[in-house]
C-alpha cells in the first residue's frame, strides 16, 4: 500500500467510524476533552497499524480492538467521573418484565453517557459496543472471550446500569 | 434497548461540513506525534549509546595509562558494556509496541500486565544486579591500575566512585519507583481485576 492508497483508505475508515468510535469515547469518559484526546490516540494507532491490517477480520472489528485497547491504556489524570447532580426526575429508567432496559420520557443522553461511565473499565466498553448494535459474536471477537461471556456479561451490565439510573 | 440505541446513536460531535478539515487536522496531529515519539526514542537510545561510549572510552584511556593488562581492561569493558546493552534490550522489550493494539482485548491485557509486571522486576532485581556488577567491575579495575598510588589516595579514588555511582542509583531508582507508582501500578491493578 502506498502513501496514497493508505491516506485513501484512512479517510474511509475515518468518515465511516468517527461517530461511533466518538460515542465509544465519550462513554469511556464523558468527558470532551479528554475522549477527542482518547479519540485521537486511537486513530494514531489505526493509521500506524492499517499497513499491517490483513482482511482476516472485519474492519470494524479490527478498529474495535485498537479502539477498546487504547481505551483500556488510556491515562487520565483524573480516572473518576462520579455519577452526580442527576435529576431524578429527569430520567426515569425502567425495566420491563424481560428485565431489559427500556428508556421512558424525560431521559437525557448526558445522564446516559454518565451513568455509562460509572461502569467498570471493560464493561463501559461493552455496552458501548452493545449499543452500537455490535452482534455479540463481533463484541467476543473484539474482546476476546467466549460469545456466551459476552451474553452473560451484558445481561449484568444491563442490571448495573439500571441499578444506577434508577437512583 | 432499542430505545437506548436510540438514543445512544442520537450522540452526534461534528457536522459532515466539518469532518474534512477535522481529517486534514488530524493527519497533522498524527505525523507531528509520529515524528516527537520517533525523537524521544532516538534521543533516549543515543543519549545511552553515548554515556556509555564516553563511560568506556575514558575508563580503556585511563587504564591504558595507568597499567599494561590490556586484556583484563578489554575483559571488564566488554562484560559492563554488554550488561548495559543488555538492560538496554531488556527495557525496550517490555513497552507496549503499536502491534500489540490489534490483539483481542483480553489477549492484550494479559500480554500487557505480563510485560508491566516485567517493569517491577527491572526495578527490583536487575536494575539492582547491574549497579552491583558495576561497582565491583570498576572497582577491580582500580585495585589493578592504580596500585602504584598512596593506600589514601586509592581509598579516596574507590569510595568517591562508589558512593558517587549509589547515589546516582539512588536517584533513579526513586525516580523509577515514582514513575511506577504513578503510571504503571493503577494500570497493574486495573488489568489485575
Amino acid at each position: 500500500m502506498n502513501i496514497q492508497e493508505k491516506e485513501n483508505y484512512f479517510s474511509e475508515i475515518y468518515n465511516n467510524n468517527k461517530d461511533k468510535i466518538l460515542r465509544l469515547c465519550y462513554a469511556f469518559i464523558p468527558n470532551k476533552n479528554d475522549s477527542e484526546d482518547l479519540f485521537h490516540e486511537i486513530m494514531i494507532k489505526v493509521w500506524s497499524n492499517l499497513d499491517t491490517f490483513q482482511n482476516k477480520s472485519k474492519i470494524t472489528t479490527w478498529i474495535y480492538r485498537i479502539s477498546v485497547n487504547t481505551a483500556l491504556m488510556y491515562k487520565q489524570k483524573e480516572l473518576k467521573y462520579a455519577f452526580t447532580n442527576i435529576d431524578a426526575a429527569s430520567i426515569q429508567f425502567i425495566a420491563d418484565e424481560d428485565h431489559v432496559l427500556k428508556a421512558v420520557a424525560g431521559q437525557d443522553v448526558e445522564n446516559l453517557y454518565k451513568a455509562i461511565s460509572t461502569l467498570e473499565k471493560q464493561d463501559r466498553l461493552i455496552i458501548s459496543m452493545q449499543l452500537e448494535g455490535l452482534s455479540y459474536d463481533e463484541i467476543a471477537e473484539t474482546i476476546g472471550i467466549s460469545v456466551n461471556y459476552v451474553g452473560v456479561k451484558i445481561n449484568r451490565i444491563k442490571s448495573q446500569l439500571l441499578k444506577i439510573l434508577s437512583k | 434497548m432499542k430505545e437506548l440505541e436510540s438514543i445512544w446513536s442520537g450522540k452526534t460531535f461534528i457536522s459532515p461540513e466539518k469532518k474534512k478539515n477535522d481529517i486534514v487536522e488530524l493527519y497533522h496531529k498524527i505525523e507531528l506525534e509520529n515524528l516527537q515519539k520517533r525523537q524521544s526514542r532516538i534521543f533516549t537510545i543515543k543519549a545511552v549509546v553515548v554515556v556509555i561510549i564516553i563511560f568506556a572510552s575514558m575508563f580503556l584511556l585511563y587504564t591504558f595509562q595507568a597499567t599494561t593488562n590490556t586484556t583484563l581492561v578489554f575483559y571488564s569493558l566488554f562484560l559492563i558494556e554488554t550488561i548495559a546493552i543488555f538492560i538496554l534490550n531488556f527495557k525496550l522489550k517490555f513497552s507496549v509496541s503499536d502491534e500489540m493494539y490489534t490483539m483481542p482485548a483480553q489477549q492484550f491485557a494479559d500480554k500487557v500486565l505480563k510485560n508491566l509486571k516485567r517493569e517491577k522486576t527491572f526495578i527490583k532485581i536487575w536494575l539492582p544486579m547491574y549497579v552491583s556488577v558495576l561497582i565491583v567491575q570498576v572497582n577491580l579495575f582500580f585495585m589493578f591500575s592504580i596500585h602504584n598510588l598512596e593506600i589514601a589516595n586509592r581509598l579516596i579514588l574507590h569510595s568517591s566512585f562508589t558512593v558517587f555511582t549509589l547515589f546516582v542509583f539512588s536517584f533513579s531508582l526513586r525516580r523509577r519507583i515514582k514513575r511506577y507508582n504513578i503510571e504503571i501500578k493503577p494500570l497493574v491493578d486495573s488489568f489485575d481485576k
